[in-house]
């Protein structure tokens, strides 16, 4: 996780440093490696058109099942801006998540607030609660800053069990309302939109979900993510070519924080009912990280083939539902072992080494650029 | 007052747990520089152990516990052998994610073997003493005995014998300790098995005093790491036990006075608090990435 994923590092390097110098710059559309952004914009959009007409024919179950893999695939992937961009090993999602679920749970259920102003408020809390933390908590590093952001995923469950007049204790909250009214969960309104059933969530999610993945992709390959990759790959050498070590950790984490609370808004609607137990240490801090890494930290569709190993599996193979968690803790523990790049990192390598057989010049040439 | 004084006691008793758990993981810790968040779950395991042999099995409680203990560091030799030397050369990071999806691996073993329900062991023995105003079961004082026995074997063992000087020669340089001629794998392997087999103890002492279940060793784990960050570079093994009894009153007050569901919050809350006030206990890299013996 501490090495560099990818070959980015070798243009950050001279990007920070010099800027227009070495590396054209081209704003937006900056897309020296990888691929450029026309191509993804195009997947994008296919993904978006995919998802809408096909969606309609799911059944309910599959809905369902898709739309867990979407919503854990925006936690992981919002995660995976502050692990592995930044390499923070950062365990206080659950609390950030909670916020957000809550908030929107609360809005909708009992404040009457229209979705925007839930996702405003949401997004206004967690930025002054990372901003705030962020001070604190990168005093620490390593184990110390492992143990801590655990901590305010605890805390942040303990809360919720604790602030009954708000979260409802153990027994939990609806977007439903009060009872008197017939209790009928209540859709999540943005304007024109209005979210009301399954499977309109499950393409809000995979709306959000690409639109985001598109916004990293972006991002990354810019001053911000490359300064992010940077202090992941070496602090010290990063502080030295100019880059401001605290604050793009600070950056990460708020980014990230921010983008968990906001998908937990659109996450509480989607449960519609929810308890402290949705944000339990395990499920709501440990899994995502397990997401991010077993699929490959710092990778784009690393999280997502996390989310489909770690939520996927047990649907699809249905008696390992019991297992679940032993068999995603065994994977885990199996790609800190031997791939510490996880399931992305092989197959990029694997088709690197398949490639270079091929034509070993070619290769030669493209990591030299 | 009373009430308070009933506390503190209370409090001692579940102190011997964490100075238990705390001091085994501040010797792999030390030593061997691994963070094992898998290190409660031997505490888990002891006080299971100790549920099949009593309950299930029947044998008698003081033999089930010799039992118990050295069943876990076997499992703890296990653990060394298969996993831990590996990521002896890996990034702190991965050996922190592996040790954490251990931990879960053996929470999810132990919830399918003796279920989510909570357990619970009979005590060997019953009977109450009264020393002033306070009230405390013979077996409670007896742990809290054990501990400081234990505590103080642990403290001769590395500050005044032999095996300790070759101990803290690994933790203050693994290459010179190897280039002085010590087996720094086999004082590796000694140091790992002695600490789960602490934990195994606590787990096995304490298992009368408490419900059981599967989830019970993952938060004296979080509480012995903010123990060593607290602890610092300075920390001796003094520092562990009094900290251990210290975290554990605190917990005891708050689970007392403000609600019962507000202890597991307040070792969080401290450790926040301390790193806000005084940065430099876990700030300097000399004393933040290894703790000295």
């Amino acid at each position: 996780m501490t090495q560099s994923t990818s070959h980015a590092p070798k243009h950050s390097a001279p990007e920070v440093r010099s800027g227009a110098d070495t590396v054209p710059s081209t704003g937006i559309w900056r897309d020296k490696f990888g691929l450029r952004l026309w191509v993804r914009l195009v997947i994008a959009a296919l993904v978006v058109v995919a998802t809408i007409s096909l969606s309609g024919g799911l059944n309910s179950h599959d809905t369902y099942l898709y739309g867990t893999l979407a919503a854990w695939a925006l936690i992981a992937s919002s995660l995976n801006l502050v692990v592995g961009y930044a390499g923070q090993l950062n365990l206080s999602s659950g609390a950030f998540l909670a916020l957000g679920a809550y908030i929107g749970v609360l809005g909708t259920g009992r404040y009457d607030w229209p979705g925007w102003k839930s996702l405003l408020i949401a997004g206004l809390i967690a930025l002054a609660f990372s901003l705030l933390l962020g001070l604190v908590i990168f005093r620490a590093r390593g184990l110390h800053f492992a143990l801590i952001t655990a901590g305010i995923s605890i805390i942040g469950y303990n809360v919720a069990l604790l602030w009954k007049e708000k979260t409802g204790g153990a027994a939990g909250i609806s977007s439903a309302g009060p009872i008197e009214e017939g209790g009928i969960a209540r859709p999540f309104v943005l304007g024109p939109i209005e979210l009301s059933q399954e499977v309109h969530y499950l393409r809000a999610m995979v709306v959000v979900l690409v639109v985001m993945l598109l916004a990293t992709s972006v991002l990354v390959r810019r001053k911000l993510g490359l300064s992010w990759q940077a202090t992941r790959d070496d602090e010290v050498l990063a502080a030295s070519v100019g880059v401001r070590v605290a604050r793009s950790k600070r950056t990460a984490f708020a980014a990230s924080s921010v983008l968990i609370s906001l998908v937990g808004v659109l996450y509480g609607h989607w449960l519609g009912f929810i308890t402290p137990g949705s944000f339990d240490f395990a499920t709501a801090a440990f899994e995502p990280l397990a997401m991010v890494i077993i699929g490959g930290a710092g990778t784009l569709l690393g999280p997502m083939v996390g989310a489909l190993v770690v939520v996927g599996f047990p649907e699809l193979f249905n008696g390992l539902k019991d297992y679940s968690t032993l068999v995603y803790a065994a994977l885990l523990l199996l790609v800190v072992m031997v791939a510490p790049k996880g399931v992305v990192g092989v197959v990029e390598s694997t088709w690197r080494r398949v490639r270079r057989g091929k034509r070993p010049s070619e290769q030669e040439k493209e990591t030299e650029r | 007052m009373d009430v308070f004084l009933q506390q503190v006691t209370n409090g001692l008793v579940l102190g011997g747990a964490y100075v238990l758990v705390t001091l085994g993981l501040f010797m792999v810790f030390t030593t061997l520089h691994l963070p094992n968040f898998a290190h409660g779950e031997m505490f888990a395991l002891g006080a299971y152990l100790q549920y099949a042999f009593v309950v299930t099995l029947g044998i008698p409680f003081w033999i089930a516990m010799v039992l118990s203990v050295v069943v876990v560091g076997l499992i703890g030799w296990g653990l060394e052998l298969a996993m831990f030397r590996r990521l002896q050369n890996a990034s702190i990071l991965a050996v922190l994610v592996g040790s954490l999806a251990l931990a879960m691996i053996l929470q999810e073993l132990i919830a399918l073997q003796w279920g989510q329900d909570p357990l619970a062991v009979p005590l060997p023995f019953s009977g109450v003493t009264e020393i002033g105003p306070v009230r405390i079961a013979n077996y409670r004082l007896l742990i809290i005995g054990v501990v400081v026995a234990v505590s103080v074997l642990l403290g001769w063992l590395v500050y005044r014998a032999r095996f300790g000087r070759s101990l803290r020669a690994l933790a203050q340089n693994r290459e010179m300790a190897q280039l002085s001629g010590l087996n720094v794998k086999q004082i590796g392997t000694i140091t790992f098995v002695l600490g789960a087999a602490v934990a195994g103890l606590a787990g096995a002492l304490l298992a009368p005093t408490t419900n059981l279940n599967p989830h019970m060793g993952f938060h004296p784990t979080l509480v012995a790491f903010v123990i060593l960050v607290v602890a610092g570079g300075g920390g001796r093994m003094a520092t562990i036990v009094i900290g251990g009894f210290t975290v554990a009153i605190l917990e005891t007050l708050a689970a007392g006075y403000i609600d019962n569901m507000a202890r597991s919050m307040v070792v969080f809350v401290a450790l926040v608090a301390f790193l806000a006030l005084r940065p430099e206990g876990a700030f300097r890299v000399a004393s933040a990435e290894k703790v000295q013996l």
